[in-house]
């Protein structure tokens, strides 16, 4: 794919007249990229659509493309370079949905495809108890893209790999140091989107995921213990890799994993829980993003990933916790995985609550799920992992708030008695309906009356998530307020993966369910 | 999916770029020149169902050429899913760039040369063969009309419904410089459903897997999901413990694939695995009762199996626990050369042995248990122990003296899924079930003892 300052060839294409007459002027764009061979492309497959019996349609062209190097102690274990380029198109036809895609991004093919896509929605039309419906929203035209410095493409494979091994070197010095394992990758994502309603949008994302795992082997008396590295995955360029402390911190890393091969196990029971932000982005995501997400209140995710405690007749009723609490979604996070210009329909990206001051008070929606909750208009979430996936209802950043008080994660340890401070993300696990969940971590430490007194493994904390965040009473000021993420979040059958970031301060909770996971749990 | 001739003609064209791009990169400074490519091609669709509503259904194609290029111990892959000439030049040049580029890996291996694979299951055709006509053939409205039996079941039931159907016919082709050539075609589907009673107090799953469609029997899961749901409606409060627990063959699958997962003789070796112990592995040792047997087999295609993995090395059917000994390990070529032991590369189409008993006859021997449909969130807590915890959903039902009484609620349980073997003494029938959402496994009911259910889960 050829990208090049594109001029907006509209006159004269064909099933240009079908595009809405408020198809605003390309001069409203910031600068679109597009080559008119593409937009020639797209035009063509939408009129195709149209003369195949949609009453909407949208075209992406996506081209997804991936850097990897992996390695393992001081050898590199694997290079590799990914490029994935194609068209999709989605349609309403005879109220329902049908989608087609091919890796060909050829005018015929666009057609065909649109043809295709209206056949499969016409051959379920019957089917559907009500057609599909839009909310309404801005018809777009604009160009967006990740603020970056350093474009990861275009740094030499040699400094990935030589930043990976030196890391292992480091760590590899620590006395009791068995394995390190370490990677990167980069993520960029362009896509263009193009509507019947005239919407045109061009995106391109870029994303950095750097990351290692040390591990400490006992041979004699047959233990291991790992402990993983909390860089949190950004959207951005390789300044953001060679601004972090990764190498840095390799040697304490090493350390910290020798010293939890040889710590003492917890002693369950309930006790009071600090939880640092690189532990608390996860249990963010399970028990309020994925209890957010309108299509899983319904009942649409039933089969696969569940539904959600959180229905709609809970709606400004249910308490999340108490008023220092409030949950907010967004796409709009400078940095965060998920933040974007516009969805995957076309809609510009924005920031809402989800919990507002302890209460429960919004939903994440698509065009077609806005209505379902009396919502004039949806809140831009949409999102498809490719050129060959549905787009549907993804997760955006969902983040806590920071507390009006400074505090610190070293205050909440202070203010704690008896507890325990978790760091990094372990195991975790929650339930279909987002109640009942369990997580670990990678480092634990005892507080005993207000100080980190030793290190501690084997920890889960277990707990309802109403309960939780309920008996949440500390949380850090803004100057504590991390983000983490995750790069590869699962949903939907096939399942699609999504980015996104959650940021959070560090909260204490109370008397939460402690348990031991290890060796005579 | 590429048939034989056209993958043959577009590997070719692969391996001739790749090799002109390497020898350049190798002009350069590289060392001895090594290329091999894999193409994987499929055609399929899916519909999705939800809140008794159709909110998906696709028609899908995707291509995907991997070049991999050795300039001696510097090695690097690149994939493209563009095939046209430009498309597998540029893909050969990235190649050669990052390969020349890469450091040496001192764990590289040489692409392989021709192999022999199992006649019996190379290739495509026939009724018994691994691409089922059917299936190959299947588009929307064999989708639609699965998913009409759903809808007009749930709704004549007035309960919701949501399921998911998906079909692929798919190609695996392999080719190195070395001489190596293999082409796998094969087919595969998945159909599941689930309903929720409208109170919100029952909800039920039902599906399979094959490679087959005809196996795929939407009426019966549509009317067991159905069922299911109702039996599952108000269950009454039980409290966590240790009970003895039937799993059905979707939940048994969800946990011994960690058995099954863990099997790898590198990580035994070095010491973090469940089948390491002090200064060793346990091959030899007696792990599990004589009615565990966990096997792969190529020629089971219903499970996924395969004459060769994505590297090209042959798969034949092996046992790796027999009659609950843990008879072998799997070595990649790596290890298995550094250790002088043969490759098993990573073997598909696994089986947990199943047994005679029916489920009545296995409830029938329950003074007091659990009979347990299905698990959801299964996380490895400790690898060593093979500890995970997940909890219970789609159905939990107590049994008292050899009967069912009724629903329960569903629960978080911490178990180890090795536990869960070692305290088996009972099997039913196996069948295959998709794990994850993704990968097949042949598994079977299975009754274990002292399964430790640690909280209620109010989960529906």
């Amino acid at each position: 794919m050829h990208l090049s300052r594109r001029s907006f060839v509209k006159a004269g294409v064909a099933g240009a007249a079908w595009i809405a007459a408020s198809h605003p002027s390309i001069s409203l764009a910031r600068g679109l990229l597009t080559a008119p061979a593409l937009d020639e492309i797209v035009q063509r497959t939408l009129a195709a659509a149209k003369r195949a019996g949609a009453s909407y349609a949208e075209v992406r062209v996506v081209r997804r493309r991936g850097e990897s190097v992996f390695t393992r102690e001081g050898g590199v274990e694997g290079v590799g370079s990914s490029d994935e380029y194609g068209l999709g198109v989605r349609v309403i036809a005879g109220g329902a949905w049908g989608f087609a895609a091919a890796p060909r991004v050829l005018a015929a093919e666009g057609e065909r495809v649109a043809r295709q896509a209206c056949e499969v929605a016409k051959a379920h039309a019957a089917l559907r108890e009500r057609p599909v419906a839009l909310a309404p929203t801005a018809v777009n035209v604009d160009v967006w893209q990740t603020p970056l410095t350093k474009d990861p493409f275009k740094i030499p494979l040699e400094d990935k790999a030589e930043l990976l091994l030196a890391i292992g070197r480091e760590a590899q010095k620590v006395p009791g140091v068995a394995f390190v394992t370490a990677s990167y990758e980069g993520h960029l994502e362009w896509k263009l989107f193009a509507s019947s309603e005239g919407a045109y949008v061009e995106q391109q994302l870029v994303r950095v995921a750097p990351g290692y795992t040390v591990t400490a082997v006992d041979q004699k008396k047959g233990g291991f213990a790992s402990r993983r590295h909390d860089f949190a995955p950004r959207q951005g360029g390789w300044e953001l890799v060679t601004g972090s402390t990764l190498l840095a911190d390799a040697r304490r890393v090493g350390e910290e994993a020798v010293e939890k091969l040889a710590a003492p196990p917890v002693s369950p029971g309930k006790r009071d829980v600090v939880l640092d932000p690189s532990n608390l982005w996860l249990t963010i995501h399970e028990s309020i993003g994925h209890s957010t997400e309108l299509d899983r209140a319904l009942g649409y995710e039933a089969n696969f990933a569940g539904t959600s405690f959180a229905t709609p007749d809970q709606l400004r009723k249910l308490r999340l916790g108490g008023p220092h609490l409030t949950f907010y979604a967004d796409k709009t996070t400078p940095g965060a995985l998920a933040t974007c210009g516009y969805d995957d329909e076309g809609v510009a990206t924005t920031r809402w609550n989800l919990v507002e001051r302890g209460l429960f008070v919004g939903y994440q929606t698509t065009r077609e799920q806005a209505a379902w909750i009396g919502e004039p208009q949806s809140r831009g979430t949409s999102y498809a992992d490719g050129y060959a996936s549905v787009p549907f209802q993804r997760m955006p950043n969902v983040s806590l708030a920071p507390g009006e008080r400074p505090l610190s994660l070293d205050d909440l340890v202070a203010a704690t008695d008896d507890g325990v401070l978790i760091v990094g993300n372990g195991s975790w696990s929650i339930d279909h309906q987002r109640k009942n969940f369990q997580f670990g971590g990678q480092l634990f430490w005892e507080i005993k009356k207000g100080k980190k007194t030793r290190m501690l493994k084997d920890v889960a904390y277990q707990s309802n998530t109403v309960a939780f965040w309920n008996a949440c009473d500390l949380i850090g000021g803004e100057a504590s307020w991390r983000l983490g993420g995750a790069m590869h979040d699962g949903k939907g059958e096939p399942v699609q993966l999504n980015p996104m970031s959650h940021g959070t301060p560090p909260v204490r909770v109370r008397q939460v369910q402690v348990l031991s996971t290890g060796r005579g749990a | 999916m590429l048939a034989e001739a056209a993958a043959k003609t577009t590997l070719a064209r692969a391996l001739a770029a790749a090799k002109k791009e390497a020898a350049g990169a190798a002009a350069r400074g590289g060392g001895a020149v090594a290329v091999q490519a894999a193409l994987r091609a499929s055609r399929g669709g899916h519909t999705r169902f939800g809140n008794s509503e159709v909110t998906q259904a696709s028609e899908l194609e995707r291509t995907e050429l991997t070049l991999t290029i050795s300039l001696g111990k510097r090695r690097a892959s690149a994939t493209t899913n563009q095939l046209d000439g430009a498309g597998i030049d540029d893909v050969a040049a990235r190649a050669a760039r990052m390969a020349r580029l890469s450091p040496e890996s001192p764990e590289a291996m040489p692409p392989l040369g021709a192999q022999r694979y199992l006649a019996a299951v190379r290739g495509a055709g026939g009724a018994a063969g691994p691409v089922d006509a059917a299936t190959a053939k299947a588009g929307a409205a064999l989708r639609a009309a699965a998913t009409k039996l759903a809808l007009d079941k749930a709704r004549a039931a007035g309960v919701r419904i949501a399921g998911y159907y998906e079909h692929e016919h798919y190609s695996l082709s392999l080719a190195s410089s070395a001489g190596l050539w293999a082409h796998h075609e094969a087919t595969s589907a998945r159909y599941s459903c689930s309903a929720r009673t409208p109170d919100g107090t029952g909800a039920s799953w039902a599906g399979g897997a094959s490679h087959r469609v005809s196996e795929l029997d939407a009426e019966r899961y549509a009317e067991t999901a159905v069922a299911k749901a109702l039996a599952a409606q108000k269950p009454r409060r039980l409290d966590p413990g240790k009970y003895t627990v039937i799993l059905e063959p979707a939940a048994a699958a969800a946990l011994t694939r960690f058995v099954i997962d863990s099997l790898d003789a590198r990580s035994a070796d070095e010491g973090r695995s469940f089948y390491s112990k002090p200064g060793g592995t346990r091959v030899g040792e007696k792990l599990f009762p004589e009615t565990i047997t966990v096997r792969s087999d190529p020629g089971d295609f219903a499970a996924g199996g395969a004459p060769f993995d994505a590297e090209g090395v042959p798969q034949r059917a092996a046992t790796w626990i027999d009659k609950g000994v843990l008879t072998q390990l799997p070595y990649d070529r790596f290890w298995a050369q550094k250790h002088g032991k043969p490759v098993s590369g990573l073997p598909d189409g696994w089986s947990i042995g199943g047994g005679t008993a029916s489920r009545d006859e296995l409830i029938k021997g329950v003074s007091r248990g659990l009979l347990i449909s299905r698990f959801f969130y299964n996380g490895l807590v400790d690898p060593q122990l093979l500890r995970v915890s997940g909890l219970t959903r789609d159905g939990v039902f107590l049994i008292e003296r050899g009967a069912i009484v009724g629903p329960v609620n569903n629960f978080r349980y911490n178990h180890s899924a090795a536990e869960l073997l070692r305290r088996c003494d009972g099997l039913g029938p196996s069948e295959v079930v998709t794990v994850d959402g993704g990968s097949r496994l042949r598994a079977p009911l299975l009754r274990s003892h002292d399964f430790e259910l640690t909280s209620i889960s109010e989960a529906i």
